[in-house]
């Protein structure tokens, strides 16, 4: 389809209509003025051959006889006496037909028909392009009767400048009609197409997830875009939310027979005895927990997928109560392992229009990333830190730790799906996509450096920088829908 | 102590009522919310773990009716669900913890006891922590078996911390504990009394210090 579109001309519709009114309308231009260029040389080649017609007639006033011998007065005889325009040349021949040449250019030779009446014809003489009139007429003066031929031959010159000139003023004419006609055209388009303007702006201020139908009051002729696009989200919509419940239905068909495994195994594990049988059921215990951990994960880092955040249910959420509720969260597991937490907020952070579950998610998943691989290779024992303060108006939330920190070069691999940093310890390899997922929903950024990078040289330990956005954007819904 | 478990998934009924049995709970099982809301009517249960999703006669429904019958049992909601409205939604029907499937065995031992810890705090029985031993009804703390002198302050104080073992206690909420007897009394006041209870002991008990957070009593590993 839209190979078929390229062929027809460019891609916009305003480019469309300005060729299709465009192009036709040169056409049109061109044609009128190549027809008055034939009219209107006709028309001057009729005038200028009546002028010379009427200058061959005044010839015959000059002519006289001196004892039966014709003679020709040409004392006067100029250009404007020949009633021409005063340019170009003039060249004549008067012929006694009985006799020979009676005066001027021997050389413009004979006329190409019967002299009946004037015959007009173009012909070359000296180098010049010439009109000729040629005509006979009786003389009939004392005793001399004879016939009389008389050629006029004037050159182009003239016809040429004048035609030129009407043909200048009339092309300046039409240019700047052509012109004018443009930027009407361009001025119609501009209104014709502000309905489609107004829906692609409306469209364009509407955030990425908010999917309901753009509302009506567009003229009849895009009622059928707007409602195959309304189609489209709907199906969007649909897919989405089905989606979701895939989500949803993974999550307690797996999950349960996860827990099942999880606690038989427990189970098993405290009675029974045998060295080899343990040794099976803790390691059916590791794979079960690290199932387990994997699908929460996995359904975190799909819930937290862009096409599927829901921004319409967006709230103001206090960073900092956050923060505490992801502390109490992984509390136990942390001092267990022998590590500390510890919190810190300097000034008063403002809340973060956002979704306060992702954002539990997005802090508790920094905390367990940081106490299960700042060890490195070996069990981490030292403290995390969060540290909320207020920067320049924006909230901003660091989770740090003392360990060995992550080589330069794979810094930047650290937020992708399934990279694992140890592969020899536990994770399911989505915490820190997870996180910047949620960062990304929330318009924050997020940045990871080593501790050496942003401090003392001799500091070490990773540290997940997460930026919000200064002021919250308005809350989205009712403003982005076109009216 | 007394547990019913409404569970129909019969594998995690037989682990957490085992794992319970060993806590030294007794132990009943409902297959159904209909068997579970009979049973509860007979009463002379501590603690009920509450499967959401059960036949019959649903968790939630089962939690609001118990909370209209003004019956105050502690109840420690297990779901495979684990989206925030489903949390709130459980906190608010009248749940008194969250637990989201798969979890550990240990964990639910963990949340169970604490619930009843909380719930008979006032009551005749002892919390133990570790080497900790605290009577309630003598304001008496004891340190593998030898009486620790401490004052009225640092024993509710450190009553508090054992009922709340394994959980990040805030200063605030200790300042509470105690304001309700007593005059307000500021952070450092409590960084004094809990530094002369850690002098007092006179070993590690298992108490860290959470900067910013506050204190964290989990009972040592021996």
């Amino acid at each position: 389809m839209l190979e078929r579109l390229k062929k027809w001309g460019p891609s916009s519709i305003r480019g469309r209509l300005l060729i299709w009114i465009g192009l036709p309308f040169t056409g049109l231009a061109l044609a009128t003025l190549g027809l008055s260029h034939v009219l209107l040389a006709r028309q001057i080649n009729e005038t200028f051959d009546d002028m010379l017609l009427n200058a061959a007639n005044r010839l015959e006033r000059r002519l006289y006889t001196v004892d039966g011998e014709l003679h020709i007065n040409m004392h006067y005889f100029s250009v404007s006496t020949l009633g021409s325009r005063g340019e170009g040349k003039i060249f004549y021949r008067i012929r006694d037909i009985s006799g020979g040449i009676v005066a001027g250019f021997p050389g413009l030779g004979d006329p190409p028909g019967p002299l009946d009446e004037p015959l007009f014809y173009d012909v070359a003489y000296a180098g010049n392009e010439l009109r000729a009139v040629a005509l006979t007429f009786p003389f009939n003066r004392s005793r001399t009767h004879t016939n009389i031929e008389v050629i006029v031959a004037e050159s182009k010159e003239a016809r040429h400048t004048l035609l030129n000139d009407f043909m200048l003023t009339l092309s300046s004419l039409m240019v700047v009609t052509g012109i004018l006609a443009i930027t009407l055209a361009l001025f119609a388009i501009y209104r014709g197409l502000a309905p489609l303007t107004a829906i692609s702006r409306a469209l364009g201020r509407r955030s990425p997830n908010d999917l309901h139908p753009i509302a009506d009051g567009a003229p009849r002729e895009i009622h059928p875009l707007i409602s195959s696009i309304n189609q489209l989200m709907q199906r969007i919509r649909r897919s989405i939310e089905s989606t979701q419940q895939l989500n949803a239905d993974v999550s307690h068909q797996l999950r349960t027979p996860i827990s099942e495994l999880r606690a038989l195994t427990e189970i098993s594990l405290k009675t029974t005895r045998e060295a080899d049988t343990r040794a099976n059921l803790s390691e059916m215990q590791r794979i079960a927990e690290h199932a387990s951990h994997t699908v929460q994960q996995l359904l975190k880092y799909a819930k937290t997928r862009s096409e599927l955040f829901d921004d319409t249910h967006l709230k103001k959420v206090d960073l900092v109560a956050i923060c505490r509720q992801a502390c109490n969260q992984t509390v136990t597991a942390i001092y267990q392992k022998g590590q500390e937490l510890s919190f810190e907020q300097a000034g008063q952070p403002p809340k973060v229009l956002g979704d306060p579950i992702m954002l539990l998610w997005m802090v508790t998943n920094l905390i367990e990333n940081a106490s299960v691989h700042a060890g490195g290779g070996h069990t981490y024992k030292g403290s995390i830190d969060i540290h909320i303060a207020e920067e320049a108006g924006r909230a901003v939330l660091t989770v740090s730790d003392h360990g060995v920190g992550v080589a330069p070069e794979t810094l930047g691999q650290l937020t992708e799906r399934f990279y694992r940093h140890n592969p020899q310890t536990p994770g399911s390899g989505l915490g820190l996509a997870i996180v910047e997922q949620v960062a990304t929903a929330h318009a924050a950024t997020l940045s990871l450096y080593n501790r050496a990078d942003h401090g003392p040289p001799n500091a070490s330990g990773l540290v997940a920088r997460l930026e919000f956005p200064a002021r919250a954007p308005a809350p989205p819904g009712a403003p982005s829908r076109a009216s | 102590m007394k547990a019913l478990i409404a569970e129909d998934n019969d594998n995690l009924a037989r682990s957490i009522a085992t794992t319970l049995r060993e806590a030294g709970f007794d132990v009943a099982h409902a297959a159904d919310g209909a068997q579970a809301e009979y049973m509860l009517d007979q009463g002379g249960f501590d603690v009920l773990l509450l499967d959401l999703g059960l036949p019959e006669l649903d968790g939630i429904t089962l939690l609001r009716r118990l909370r209209q019958q003004y019956n105050r049992i502690p109840v420690l909601v297990i779901s495979a669900r684990d989206t925030l409205d489903q949390r709130i939604l459980g906190l608010e029907e009248g749940a008194d913890d969250y637990l989201c499937k798969p979890f550990s065995l240990d964990e639910v031992s963990a949340r169970a006891r604490a619930l009843v810890r909380r719930a008979q705090h006032f009551g005749g029985d002892s919390i133990q922590c570790g080497a900790l031993e605290f009577f309630p009804e003598t304001r008496e703390l004891r340190v593998d078996a030898t009486p620790v002198p401490l004052h009225r302050r640092e024993l509710e104080v450190i009553e508090y911390l054992m009922i709340n073992q394994n959980r990040l206690v805030s200063k605030d909420q200790i300042i509470d504990r105690l304001s309700k007897t007593d005059e307000p009394v500021s952070y450092a006041a409590v960084e004094t009394y809990i530094s002369r209870i850690r002098k007092k002991i006179g070993r590690d008990f298992g108490l860290k210090t959470a900067r910013g957070l506050g204190y964290y009593l989990a009972p040592l590993d021996r």
